[in-house]
């Protein structure tokens, strides 16, 4: 008896055939796998200190449920260490949330996937990057975060992709989208500061994202940074302007975020001033597109005679991330389902870091 | 001698749920008042055109009441309840795309659940999905019909022929053999 409530098999010791296995059932996400051994998940475990027979929630559209063992399982086969599973869960149970409306981001044709933003000392701990690269690869905790997340979503919602996924092209952040908040060179605030937060808390925030785009300008112009921040975001194509409420992202560099602060922006101001000037005419959007929009009410339509991207300049999430040896900022669209929603991470145990 | 390790499995275990039945059907739609609730693709607009009219002309349909939603979205409340209040039966559609199924078999499992029989409609592309999501809101046997895919981008003449095409499975849906075109 192994202790847990999972089931247990009885497979050869032999880590290419057991990735074979799981591949085959459709349980990975394409990529091999570690081994969830006993003993891995069992040491996985060590990272939380919360019930693992706690159920998250039930993860649509199967209803599997996601207990803290069965994520622990799928964190493991994503190859993280235990100081990041307090990540993941936190993770999982902002999108188990009815309001972030999982159930129609698991089968959606859109490009949809879950983007993890993570701010306060769990940073450290975890070994989330939060400067140089933190959108790219070479970092583990980054990418095992969003790695775990997908496989919970494949192997408890039964999300996989080309059957209950259909997503029409998928994109790239699905495999796995986590980044840490540069709060260190931020000129800003914390971004989970912003939403309500204690500096001092551990927080995930997780928005559903349909893709990500470069923002890049090297002006040290304060008015030129604005134009091209508007530039790249006044387009009538995005899943932004078909949804008066969503929450898109953008993950401002930190030598960005100083420009803005020294010419007198904080948050609220530039995303006022990106709300302000980043529409539409509504003659640009297709007519399905404006029937879409249309549906959320007719006062939701237009603003001043144009299509904003979002309805509220709150909704525009400001971050900041990366490092400061260039002048690279991302956008991230979002629209239609998985709006942000943010909770502080418990059950981080005590002594256990990324090592 | 070969070696083996014990593996825990990281998939869902053990059953969800209550299973129920669809709603009761009745004999005939003669004189009676049929709904239809349309997700505002084109593509079902055409069809709403050309299912009132059989309703109507084949099946002896007092009237049609047709609701509109926006395909990322359910109905209103106030529209199900009115629809609740009229209707012998309601036509739902159409899952052509990954959420709107969603939207389209939750408008069509609130129907069931509150005595409505329903015939929900899926492009084929969205069946697997019409038919894990049925099974997970529980209801045994959920009647769906399904249309050709892509319908959308086709000619209105080819969608209305299609729309003719399922007339035979939408009757099977609300009046009677619970088994999908």
């Amino acid at each position: 008896m192994s202790g847990f409530a999972s089931s247990v098999i009885s497979l050869p010791d032999d880590a290419e055939a057991v990735g074979e296995f799981f591949l085959s059932r459709g349980n990975t996400d394409g990529l091999p796998i570690v081994v969830p051994t006993v003993e891995r998940v069992e040491r996985m475990l060590t990272g939380i200190d919360r019930d693992p027979a706690l159920s998250l929630g039930r993860v649509p559209p199967l209803m599997g449920d996601a207990t803290i063992e069965k994520v622990a399982i799928n964190a493991v086969m994503a190859g993280c260490t235990p100081a990041v599973l307090p990540v993941v869960v936190t993770a999982l149970e902002c999108m188990l949330e009815t309001q972030w409306e999982l159930e129609a981001v698991q089968p959606t044709t859109m490009a949809l996937g879950p983007m993890v933003v993570v701010n306060g000392p769990v940073r450290g701990l975890a070994a989330v990057q939060c400067g140089g690269g933190s959108l790219g690869s070479g970092h583990r905790a980054n990418l095992t975060i969003g790695r775990a997340i997908r496989l919970a979503l494949i192997n408890l919602g039964g999300a996989v992709a080309g059957d209950i996924d259909r997503s029409t092209q998928g994109f790239p952040g699905k495999v796995s989208f986590a980044w840490g908040e540069n709060e260190e060179e931020s000129a800003w605030e914390p971004f989970h500061v912003s939403r309500g937060f204690e500096a001092d808390e551990s927080v995930v925030t997780v928005v559903a994202v349909s893709s990500s785009t470069n923002v890049s300008d090297s002006t040290d112009d304060p008015t030129d940074l604005l134009r091209t921040w508007t530039g790249g975001l006044t387009n009538p194509s995005t899943a932004n302007v078909i949804d008066p409420h969503s929450t898109p992202v953008l993950a401002v560099n930190p030598l960005h975020s100083r420009i803005l602060a020294d010419a007198g922006y904080d948050r609220r101001r530039f995303q006022e001033h990106i709300w302000r000037h980043s529409r539409v005419p509504e003659e640009a959007l297709s007519a399905r597109r404006a029937h879409l929009r249309r549906a959320y009410g007719e006062e939701y339509f237009l603003v001043d005679g144009m299509v904003p991207f979002t309805n509220d300049p709150g909704n525009i999430l400001v971050a900041v991330t990366g490092g400061m040896q260039g002048n690279h900022s991302t956008y991230m669209q979002n629209g239609l389902y998985g709006r942000a929603i943010s909770k502080r991470v418990t059950g981080i145990a005590a002594g256990v870091t990324a090592s | 001698m070969s070696v083996s390790v014990p593996v825990l499995v990281p998939w869902a275990e053990g059953e969800v749920g209550l299973v129920e039945d669809p709603a009761p059907r009745p004999a005939s739609l003669s004189g009676a008042v049929v709904g239809i609730v349309d997700n505002g693709w084109h593509c079902m607009h055409v069809i709403v055109d050309v299912l009132t009219e059989v309703l109507v002309d084949r099946f002896g349909a007092s009237e049609v009441v047709v609701k509109h939603t926006s395909g990322s979205l359910t109905m209103t409340a106030a529209d199900r309840a009115d629809l609740q209040q009229r209707c012998a039966a309601v036509i739902v559609g159409i899952g052509a795309c990954g959420s709107c199924t969603r939207w389209v078999l939750k408008d069509a499992v609130e129907l069931e659940r509150a005595g409505i029989p329903t015939a929900s409609l899926y492009t084929r592309a969205f069946d697997v999905l019409a038919v894990a999501l049925a099974k997970t809101e529980g209801i045994v046997g959920l009647p769906r019909v399904l249309l050709p895919h892509p319908l959308n981008s086709l000619p209105d003449d080819d969608i209305r022929e299609a729309a003719l095409a399922s007339v035979d499975g939408v009757a099977a849906a609300l009046l009677g053999s619970l088994v999908a075109s």
